[in-house]
């Protein structure tokens, strides 16, 4: 019994829209258990990954966690990327009073007692990036995203904080998850090519996201003067686009690959060992790779695998990520975070800009952003 | 109407209401059981002031903005008019049961939304925004009707001091309130204080002669 492998899903797409995204977080989740395995596993058991593919739809992810915990008798799951993927599977889990950790930055609004969420909350990500592209390159906002929840809800949250620092929204434009043209996308540009925006707000996500960064080079505008400003561009998707295309534009996440801490030097240097050289990381890669950390340390500190001991032992829980010290809420299920804004280089990576100097406590309800958030101190401008 | 649709709208009319949910306290007068305890965590991850109370007290000593009640065959029987005086704060129930007399106690209650037992985090912030926005609209809607039926009443009085002034002087309509209005003029007073003391002088005219 001791040596038998501790097994945990694995909800990751390999096709459709988000697979690109999807595929660096799955190898978060690999790596992080190859390295636990390597270490003697948890308490001399092993963890193995079993897989499936939902193909970026909703009802898929929830279609295959219930089989794998019908037939496969699983408990713990890592993964789905969109919010429509989670929400599907959130009754699920409740159900079977399984355990999902999610890897992804989102809107907010959600508490499940069986879901660990490891990625951002808007104010780790959405109100520290507004707040600095309006001191730093103007009011006038265009704000360009896929047609779904997270955009909706990060542009209602920045229309909020936009006119409370008395700027205009220019226009707050939705093209489709899923078939959005290229040409929509030029269409898009000549609007900012009338209205001159101060940055465009961008909130694209998956594959057409090339789309836009692509046409703005077409239009010939300068990143310099005018940059495109994305919750959602992450290493991976830069280059998967070409990194010319995603120079000189800014992004916000917990963590970069170019966080500058001899963890995250070593966790690098060790992945592209194990998965080849050409390896770059990313956000929800990085939130993967920590979340099966603290799913081996917490089954570790329970004693067990039964899931009500296990989110005993997750609530609290610390570790030492690649962006820093995290932590899990005890009350709300996120995770305290660190914020960053980072600038495109010509490499590919980003020149870090603005970080907090600690993890900040999530705030998945927060309705409006608070403005003292920013100027309380917690961060600082590099 | 489309989703985009309705965020415009909300833009303009009602998104005050829901920023506000943060500053809110709120009142649970609920056992402490595991329903009681979700709401509570809840109503704190959302951010609102929370404070509880049970048994449901006879009296309410804390002004509060919205209250959650646990409402069961067993809470019907206790005494607690206050739960129904038009000035209580509103009330969303949490209701295990579904039967007709419970369905009652809610209508009773002017509950617009309510939480089922067993308590699950989803649910409560949309039920707390509908409640808040619509005891707001019902509180303005008095206000107006208020604003209204004071109205109709000094129309009333102007209207009977018309008919006086046509009736015994045989003067047009259009003369009459001119009369009354040039007299309110001449007094600095409201056209209704002259038309008012006119019908009451009428009928104690009348009363002496008759």
């Amino acid at each position: 019994m001791v040596d038998q492998a501790i097994r945990i899903g694995g909800l990751f797409s390999d096709t459709g829209v988000t697979a690109a995204a999807e595929r660096s977080t799955m190898r978060g989740a690999q790596f992080a258990i190859e390295q636990i395995n390597a270490a003697g596993g948890v308490g001399g058991r092993p963890l193995e990954l079993v897989t499936r593919n939902p193909d970026s739809t909703p009802a898929l992810y929830a279609m295959h966690i219930e089989s794998l915990i019908r037939e496969e008798n699983l408990r713990f799951f890592f993964g789905c990327y969109t919010s429509a993927a989670r929400k599907a599977a959130l009754p699920i889990v409740e159900r079977y009073d399984a355990l999902l950790m999610y890897p992804v930055y989102y809107e907010g609004f959600e508490y499940s007692r069986n879901i660990i969420y490891t990625g951002a909350t808007p104010n780790h990500n959405a109100v520290p990036l507004g707040n600095y592209m309006l001191d730093n390159f103007g009011n006038r906002v265009l704000m360009i995203g896929s047609e779904y929840v997270y955009p909706y809800e990060t542009n209602r949250l920045m229309s909020d904080l936009l006119y409370e620092r008395g700027g205009t929204k220019l226009g707050e434009y939705y093209l489709p998850l899923k078939n959005a043209r290229p040409e929509d996308f030029a269409k898009l540009m000549v609007k900012a090519r009338e209205l001159k925006p101060s940055f465009i707000f961008s909130t694209v996500v998956g594959e057409t996201m090339a789309h836009l960064y692509q046409a703005y080079a077409d239009a010939g505008f300068d990143p310099a003067v005018m940059p495109i400003a994305s919750l959602t561009t992450s290493e991976t998707d830069i280059k998967q686009m070409g990194v010319h295309l995603g120079a000189g534009h800014i992004s916000a996440a917990t963590y970069f690959q170019s966080v500058d801490t001899a963890i995250n030097r070593q966790c690098i240097a060790q992945y592209r060992a194990l998965f080849g050289q050409e390896q770059v990381t990313d956000r929800c890669w990085e939130a993967a790779y920590f979340q099966v950390h603290l799913l081996a340390k917490a089954i570790l500190s329970a004693g067990s695998t039964n899931v009500d001991d296990v989110l005993q032992a997750m609530r609290g829980l610390e570790f030492e990520a690649p962006q820093g010290r995290v932590r899990v809420d005890a009350h709300n299920h996120h995770t305290y975070l660190f914020s960053r804004i980072g600038r495109a280089n010509a490499q590919g990576q980003f020149d870090i800009l603005y970080e907090s100097q600690n993890a900040l406590k999530p705030d998945p309800y927060a309705i409006a952003p608070r403005l003292n958030d920013w100027s309380s101190g917690t961060g600082r401008p590099l | 109407m489309t989703l985009r649709a309705a965020k415009k709208r909300q833009r303009n009319d009602s998104s005050a209401g829901i920023k506000d949910l943060r500053d809110i306290s709120v009142l649970v007068v609920h056992p402490d059981d595991d329903d009681g305890r979700n709401l509570i965590e809840q109503l704190q991850r959302i951010g609102c002031q929370v404070r509880v109370q049970w048994p449901i007290p006879e009296r309410l000593n804390t002004e509060v903005d919205v209250i959650v009640l646990a409402v069961s065959p067993e809470s019907l029987s206790t005494n607690t008019p206050w739960l129904l005086h038009a000035s209580t704060s509103p009330i969303i129930p949490v209701i295990a049961y579904e039967n007709p007399i419970i369905v009652e106690a809610l209508v009773q209650l002017n509950a617009c939304s309510v939480i089922p037992s067993p308590v699950r985090s989803f649910g409560l912030l949309t039920a707390l925004a509908l409640t808040l926005s619509q005891s707001r609209k019902a509180r303005e809607r008095e206000k107006h009707v208020k604003r209204l039926e004071g109205r109709m009443a000094v129309m009333r009085t102007v209207q009977q001091a018309k008919i006086i002034l046509i009736e015994t002087k045989g003067m047009s309509e259009i003369d009459a309130y001119n009369a009354l209005r040039d007299q309110a003029m001449a007094k600095r007073e409201p056209v209704e204080k002259i038309a008012e003391a006119l019908v009451k002088a009428h009928e104690l005219f009348q009363q002496a002669c008759s």
